[in-house]
């Protein structure tokens, strides 16, 4: 049964200096006693506070929220790319996310090989890989430059190829970042058809966006982040209201810098399932949620 | 899609931590396919660069045998004949034990576009630098059946021993990876750490003198040095001659003892990489 489920997931990017990289260091402080407050507090950014998310077959969500809101962030938490820092995520079925194409390519590597590549890590054998080339190579048009280092390729055209490597088979669990299909005009409408095709054929769609429109069109869930935790959650109508305030109030404040203090209680992430009948699962009970809760880790 | 069907109310226990490091482990055991083609992609790109380069290595591992060997087996009064098969297979043994415990500490470190970019186990990047490394000590382990012809050297069954020492090799190197790999993607100065032990077992292994030459002196150094353990396992097999029991049944302890530290520790630490990349 497809599905996803995150528990007060958060996710704290660690900024190290470069005093506390060094195994030196960190032992010298230790052994030495006299401890600098500068070299041991750690900063971090919480991309991540306390989110709470179910979705299952059927849900298509978009995720609304400004530039450094968390949404790259929770689709890769949503990917499984990245592991919550505490609480819990879990995922079942068949991921695909169309985040940044251009990661994961080997740029040494030429087109074939990379074809070979990315498809055996998205889960493909090597017969399989080798049975869809013919497809990615009409579906690319890149023709000859196949046989080359994609190093040579210009940025659009490691794009087109990521994406038809990307989108060749369909997953029960698409999750799409805002800029995906950015490319050539030409491009972009053939993009769109496939992109198209494969929310179709998804259970579940969670895809980040800043068009308020082509969420009315494809989804029938939205959820707001601002800073880092969801501010709404319920039909896209009401997110476009939500999501506009965030907005304004976005260009106020600056991002969610914080240092690792435990956050206080009284800033319980506002979990809105306003509309009963769009957002789906049970709800969460508290008791259920504490203990789903794990301390922040350094 | 119907959203009547209750979904099954998930169990939620404080997260299994050391069931989540072992299956990273079997997970990315199974999943071969991904590590294969990035250990591949690695030696073909080194051709690709120099096609030349990786017949050097070849070179350079033979003169270094040829130097080494004529000056030592004057040095150490030994037999030509004898000294050189022995320090020969010790060298190309080394080579492979020594390139690859320097790059595991980069195993995550180098692969953070792929850690960061697929989901699915972390160890496959530990497999691809193992794999890599077995691969390219093809490069000098040619060398090996030139020993044995000039030497006549006898191939018999202890030959295939060299299998299943490679094989105690590669777990070995697993949970050394696991241990210094995290660690190194947190703390930056680690490889240089490994770097400075692997150079100093150098000395302390028995690979320029033989372990019956310091007999009842430093036995700890053929005994109890794991890196000579290991070695041994090797190296045995390729002069003909079965490695002897206390050998298998260190790298055994080593290999439980080695385990019983590095899987709770990447338990510990194991999502923390990807934040540390
Ligand atoms: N690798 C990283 N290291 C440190 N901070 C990061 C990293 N990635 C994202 N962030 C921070 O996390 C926050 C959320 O980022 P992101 O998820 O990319 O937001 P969005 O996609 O909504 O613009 C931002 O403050 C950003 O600066
Ligand atoms: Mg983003």
């Amino acid at each position: 049964m497809t599905g996803i489920e995150l528990f007060d997931a958060s996710v704290d990017y660690p900024i190290y200096s470069a005093s506390a990289r060094s195994l030196k260091t960190a032992i010298a402080q230790k052994v030495g006693g006299a401890i600098r407050a500068d070299d041991t507090s750690r900063v971090v950014v919480r991309a991540l506070d306390r989110v709470n998310l179910s979705l299952r077959s059927g849900d298509r969500l978009a995720l609304f929220g400004s530039n450094g809101s968390g949404k790259s962030t929770l689709l890769k938490v949503l990917a499984g790319i990245l592991e919550p820092s505490s609480g819990r995520a879990q995922i079942t079925g068949h991921v695909s996310a169309l985040l940044d194409l251009q990661m994961g390519m080997d740029p040494e590597a030429t087109g074939y090989e990379n074809i070979l590549m990315r498809s055996i890590f998205l889960g493909a054998s090597f017969e399989e890989a080798r049975s869809r080339i013919p497809e990615i190579e009409a579906f690319s048009e890149l023709g000859e430059y196949l046989r080359f280092p994609i190093r040579t390729y210009s940025s659009g055209m490691i794009v087109r190829l990521a994406f038809a490597i990307s989108t060749v088979i369909s997953p029960e669990i698409l999750a799409m970042d805002e800029q995906v299909g950015a490319a050539d005009a030409a491009f972009s409408l053939k993009a769109q058809a496939r992109i198209n095709e494969l929310i179709g054929q998804a259970h579940i769609l969670v895809f980040a966006t800043h068009n308020i429109e082509d969420a009315k069109k494809t989804c029938n869930r939205a959820v707001v982040l601002k800073h880092g935790r969801i501010d709404f959650d319920g039909a896209v109508d009401a997110a476009e209201l939500a999501y506009k305030e965030a907005r304004s109030e976005a260009e106020a404040l600056s991002g969610p810098l914080a240092l690792a203090e435990p956050a206080s209680s009284a800033d319980q992430p506002p979990l809105k399932n306003t509309e009963p009948g769009a957002s789906s699962g049970p709800p969460l009970s508290g008791p259920r949620l504490a203990r789903a809760a794990r301390s922040t880790r350094g | 899609m119907s959203t009547d069907v209750p979904f099954p109310a998930p169990v939620i226990r404080p997260a299994p931590r050391l069931k989540l490091a072992v299956n990273d482990l079997a997970i990315a055991a199974k999943e071969w396919r991904r590590w294969w083609i990035l250990a591949w992609t690695d030696v073909k790109q080194r051709y690709r660069r120099s096609r030349i380069g990786q017949f050097w290595l070849t070179v350079s591992m033979a003169a270094t045998i040829l130097g080494i060997g004529t000056v030592f087996s004057l040095i150490m009064r030994q037999s030509i004949d004898s000294y050189f098969p022995y320090l020969g297979v010790g060298l190309i043994v080394w080579a492979l034990i020594s390139t690859t415990i320097n790059e595991l500490p980069l195993a995550f470190i180098t692969s953070d576009v792929y850690l960061k970019s697929y989901p699915g186990p972390r160890a496959i990047v530990i497999f691809r630098t193992i794999l890599r490394n077995v691969i390219i000590a093809g490069h000098n382990f040619v060398l090996v059946p030139v020993l044995w012809i000039v030497f006549g050297i006898p191939i018999n069954w202890a030959t295939l021993l060299f299998f299943v020492g490679l094989v105690i090799f590669a777990v070995n190197m697993v949970w050394v990876a696991l241990l210094v790999g995290t660690l190194s993607a947190r703390f930056r100065d680690v490889p240089q750490v490994v770097t400075n032990v692997v150079q100093l077992a150098f000395f302390l292994t028995p690979i320029l003198f033989r372990p019956e030459q310091i007999r009842d002196r430093l036995t700890v150094l053929t005994h109890y040095n794991p890196f000579a353990n290991l070695l041994e396992v090797l190296r045995a097999p390729l002069l003909g001659q079965v490695p002897e029991g206390h050998h298998y049944v260190m790298i055994g302890i080593i290999t439980v003892v080695g385990y019983a530290i590095a899987i709770p520790f990447y338990a510990r630490f194991r999502e923390r990489v990807v934040y540390w990349l």
